[in-house]
């Protein structure tokens, strides 16, 4: 407790007795310097995100206040494309379906990842070639991702449904029957993820130092106890880690999957926001309205990270510092 | 705003796989004519692994471009000639109830067989009969030359009257764009002009390279002559398919949507067709209120 | 009485690693099965491939000559490749000059840079789709490489990333390098840079695959074949192959064999070694033991390499 006490306040010492010494820069002050050289470590950066991130946010809202007409016609209409996204019932519906998928993939995905870690973390004959087994989907262009399960899927001929046919199961329709197709998107995804977020869990799994483990097993503690009080709690950052990548990859990287696997449908059962924003911009040609929704999924964007922000008291999720 | 020329024209009828229809013992004459004939025949030739009668089920400009011609047969149209909606109206819920009923009665499929190879699916025998262009003929052609297979026209409902679609590309130059005369004449030299290789141009495109019919007369009556259209299955769409085909309608987006929207709720989610036209009647009367574009075809 | 324990521990753990053997197979028949598809599906004729013959009947590898032959695939193979390999290595070297200003310079205003930074965290390029393609427009960046560079180098993510890796680092060898009369330059360039080596190894690999499986953008922002990325190439081959209504699957099913095999690469190599031993043979770099999750918590290893 004390040692890195005394060590901030020897830095600090050496830190204002620094500019009476330093002979190379007379004119700046350590602090001055310090300052200058921040600026230009973050100059690359900070110009790119604020052109890149920055200022289509801000576009974004600015765009949301025209009607654009497909040949570049502005007309300003204040904030009519708001009200119309309020009176606009497949808005709702596709809030509704981005959040379902957020809810069942994060924690879905999770808990397959997780399991799929402690699984290979054991000394199984063979284990190299699980590792790589479950990590290879995530390789696959997510093209024939969609193309491969749509044949597997295949309501008369799909082997889904045949080896369902096998125990009893009826065929089923699973990406053209409104209430399936997001289930069947979110399996899919996690199909495509599990070896990707398997291999992360794998490694703060396996910075746990063992001495925990056979310390436990010496008090005899069951697989379970292990579990709840070593491993869980230690991989705490790690899981905070997977579960806000996989949070961000379901908000906005569901673009991909239901681009190339429903395309939005059946019946809109799949349109989440990010799909319906490029539907209505790319498709529809209305750039004004597709930007007022955009502009509403940032601000939801900025409030969650804001809140992850104040929580984790900047990203210090680290239990105890 | 642009000037458009079209160089080819694709129009839609039924495939059916004639050995599945040879194995079912039926002939030419079993054809349906009406719509309840036509889901009673899917209903007959539809198996385990075999869809009855495929219609598109994707959400989709396509599935919205295959489904217009059930609608019109029975009068109803998207944009009356008044300027108005008539969407709300028997001809448009009856359409809708057709697709909804190939889905309800296990006939049609909720997606693509084949994930939408109409050649293969009738090859193999995953499909029975498909509502689909004059595109495939050349497709068949190319890739399954001994597939035997047969086309019909559209049934019509009781009191309709026949009526297809047909779509294709067209040569388009944009009025603002740089340099409009010379795109424009651009376009007529290439598939507009009587000169013999603008005429040869589009007959080589319709019957060489594709399997369409040429939008002009000439052209068409070129390709005939070369025998472009002397299959069957050509000649009879030239003869028995082609008249009766009203080109593709350029709706704008939001109108569109609200049908597509309508299609697929009946369709997939089970929607009452009359609510779902009522709907999307509404929301084309309150987009055409505010509308000052050009007229609507 | 502890001996006691362990013995029956041992003899019970059989059937518990038969257990979880069997789990470990069914898991690769889920992951490997529909693979089995890709790796036929490309010595498939198209009416094999679209009926969804599962072995092909008659192999033929006229769709790995077409697509050579007919479409400019081993350019978009180049593309993706040249694209990916430039975003990782520049993105990376920017993020950890910020994270290094973030995490180890004082300044004022940091909290508050830092702040907006984390901000933009979920905001990424879908979401702002349409405006991002108004800007890369107006700077003239559509259709070309720089149009698929430039906008893919900025996020948060690895700012934050490295950020947190960095805070770990005691102060204390920084401070003695400068006292030394370091430049920060050097301190970063000799001191920072080779001990992230392991986080940025990780990073690299993560960083690589996002970009050579990037899809909306390069969709959107190209329009010219010869810039086309992999991905682009083979909707292109779904969408465009075609004569009329049905797609060549075996095509796309070819091309994405190809695709998939130069990101096996870093998971084939250390996954080999991994397999027999102990937990304590990792791959290096690539289960991120020392890179990401290192990061949030203390433990650093530190090579005590200073400013000269």
């Amino acid at each position: 407790m004390t040692a890195p006490t005394s060590a901030r306040t020897a830095s600090k010492t050496a830190s204002s007795e620094l500019p009476a010494t330093a002979a190379k820069s007379p004119k700046l002050n350590r602090r001055q310097r310090e300052g200058w050289a921040a600026a230009l470590f973050l100059a690359p950066d900070v110009i790119g995100l604020t052109i890149f991130i920055g200022l289509p946010m801000v576009l974004s809202f600015v765009l949301s206040l025209f009607q654009v007409s497909g040949f570049g016609q502005y007309t300003f209409i204040g904030f009519a494309n708001y009200q119309r996204i309020f009176a606009d019932p497949v808005f709702y519906s596709s809030l509704r379906t981005t959040l379902i998928y957020v809810v069942c993939l994060v924690p879905g995905g999770f808990v397959a990842s997780l399991l799929l870690a402690l699984l290979v973390r054991q000394k199984l004959p063979g284990v190299g070639f699980f590792r790589t087994a479950y990590f290879l989907p995530f390789s696959i262009s997510i093209v024939v991702v969609a193309l491969i399960w749509r044949f597997m899927l295949d309501d008369q001929v799909g082997v889904v449904n045949q080896v369902l046919g096998w125990v009893g199961i009826p065929p089923q329709s699973w990406l053209g029957n409104p209430q399936l197709a997001l289930g069947t998107a979110v399996v899919v995804t996690i199909w495509v993820q599990m070896g990707y977020y398997m291999v992360i869990l794998l490694g703060g799994l396996q910075d746990i130092p063992t001495e925990f483990y056979e310390a436990a097993r010496i008090d005899g503690a069951s697989a379970w106890a292990n579990f709840r009080h070593i491993t869980w709690p230690l991989l705490k950052p790690t899981s905070f880690f997977v579960l806000l990548t996989s949070t961000v990859a379901a908000l906005t990287g569901a673009f991909d999957m239901i681009y190339v696997l429903t395309k939005g449908g059946p019946a809109n059962s799949t349109n989440v926001l990010i799909f319906y924003i490029y539907q209505q911009a790319f498709q529809y040609g209305e750039y004004g309205y597709a930007a007022a929704i955009g502009t509403f999924l940032v601000l939801i964007m900025l409030a969650c990270s804001t809140a992850i922000f104040v929580t984790t008291r900047g990203g210090r999720f680290s239990y105890g510092d | 705003m642009f000037y458009a020329l079209p160089m080819e024209q694709e129009p839609l009828a039924i495939y059916y796989s004639e050995k599945v229809w040879e194995d079912a013992h039926l002939s030419e004459g079993d054809i349906p004519k009406t719509w309840d004939a036509m889901l009673e025949l899917a209903a007959k030739l539809e198996t385990k692994d075999r869809a009855g009668l495929v219609f598109e089920p994707g959400q989709g400009y396509f599935q919205n471009f295959t489904w217009y011609p059930w609608m019109w047969q029975g009068g109803a149209d998207a944009v009356g000639g008044d300027g108005k909606s008539a969407f709300d109206t028997k001809g448009a819920i009856q359409a809708l109830q057709l697709f909804q009923d190939g889905v309800v009665k296990g006939v049609s499929p909720r997606t693509n067989p084949a994930a939408g190879d109409l050649p293969a699916a009738l090859d193999k025998g995953q499909a029975a009969m498909w509502q689909s262009g004059i595109w495939n003929v050349a497709d068949f052609r190319l890739r399954l030359p001994k597939t035997r297979y047969g086309i019909f026209r559209l049934p019509t409902p009781s009191g309709g009257r026949y009526a297809t679609i047909a779509g294709g590309w067209a040569f388009v130059a944009n009025k603002n764009g740089r340099n409009p005369e010379a795109a424009a004449k651009f376009c007529v030299e290439a598939v507009g002009s009587m000169d013999p290789a603008s005429v040869k141009r589009v007959a080589d495109w319709c019957t060489v390279a594709k399997s369409d019919i040429s939008p002009r007369k000439s052209a068409l009556d070129l390709g005939t002559a070369r025998g472009g259209y002397s299959t069957p299955i050509m000649k009879q769409f030239k003869d028995d398919i082609y008249p009766g085909t009203r080109g593709e309608p350029r709706y704008p987006p939001v109108i569109y949507k609200a049908i597509s929207d309508a299609i697929q709720n009946t369709m997939l989610a089970g929607h009452k067709a009359a609510d779902e036209a009522e709907i999307a009647g509404a929301s084309i009367d309150a987009y055409l209120k505010s509308y000052e574009g050009a007229k609507i075809l | 009485m502890a001996t006691e324990r362990i013995v029956p521990a041992r003899r019970r753990m059989r059937p518990a690693t038969m257990f979880q053997l069997v789990a470990a197979i069914a898991v690769a028949v889920f992951a490997l099965f529909p693979l089995l598809w890709l790796f036929t599906g490309g010595f498939k004729t198209q009416t094999e491939a679209s009926t969804g013959a599962f072995w092909p009947s008659h192999p033929t590898l006229d769709n790995f000559v077409f697509i050579f032959t007919q479409v400019p695939f081993l350019r978009y193979l180049l593309n993706s490749f040249f694209v990916s390999a430039i975003v990782t290595v520049v993105a990376l070297f920017f993020h950890s000059m910020a994270a290094y200003a973030l995490a180890r310079l004082r300044f004022r205003g940091r909290d508050t840079v830092f702040m907006l930074v984390f901000a933009t965290l979920l905001v990424t390029a879908p979401v702002i789709l349409v405006p991002l393609f108004v800007v890369v427009r107006e700077l003239h960046m559509l259709n070309n490489y720089a149009g698929l560079i430039v906008p893919a180098l900025f996020n948060a993510f690895g700012i934050f990333l490295l950020r947190q890796y960095y805070i770990t680092i005691p102060k204390e060898l920084e401070e003695a390098a400068i006292v030394d009369g370091c430049g920060y330059w050097r301190v970063y360039w000799n001191m920072i840079l080779p001990l992230s080596r392991p986080i940025l190894a990780a990073l690299t690999v993560f960083f690589f695959l996002a970009n050579w499986n990037a899809f909306v953008w390069p969709l959107i922002v190209l329009a010219d074949d010869k810039y086309f990325t992999v991905q682009v190439g083979l909707q292109l081959l779904q969408d465009q192959v075609t004569v009329g209504g049905g797609a060549n699957w075996s095509y796309l099913l070819a091309g994405s064999t190809l695709t998939a095999l130069p990101d096996h690469d870093p998971v084939l190599l250390p996954a080999a070694p991994a397999g027999g031993v102990d937990q304590d043979l990792r791959p290096q770099g690539l289960t991120l033991t020392n890179g990401l999750p290192a990061g949030f918590p203390v433990r650093v290893r530190l090579s005590g390499r200073a400013c000269h």
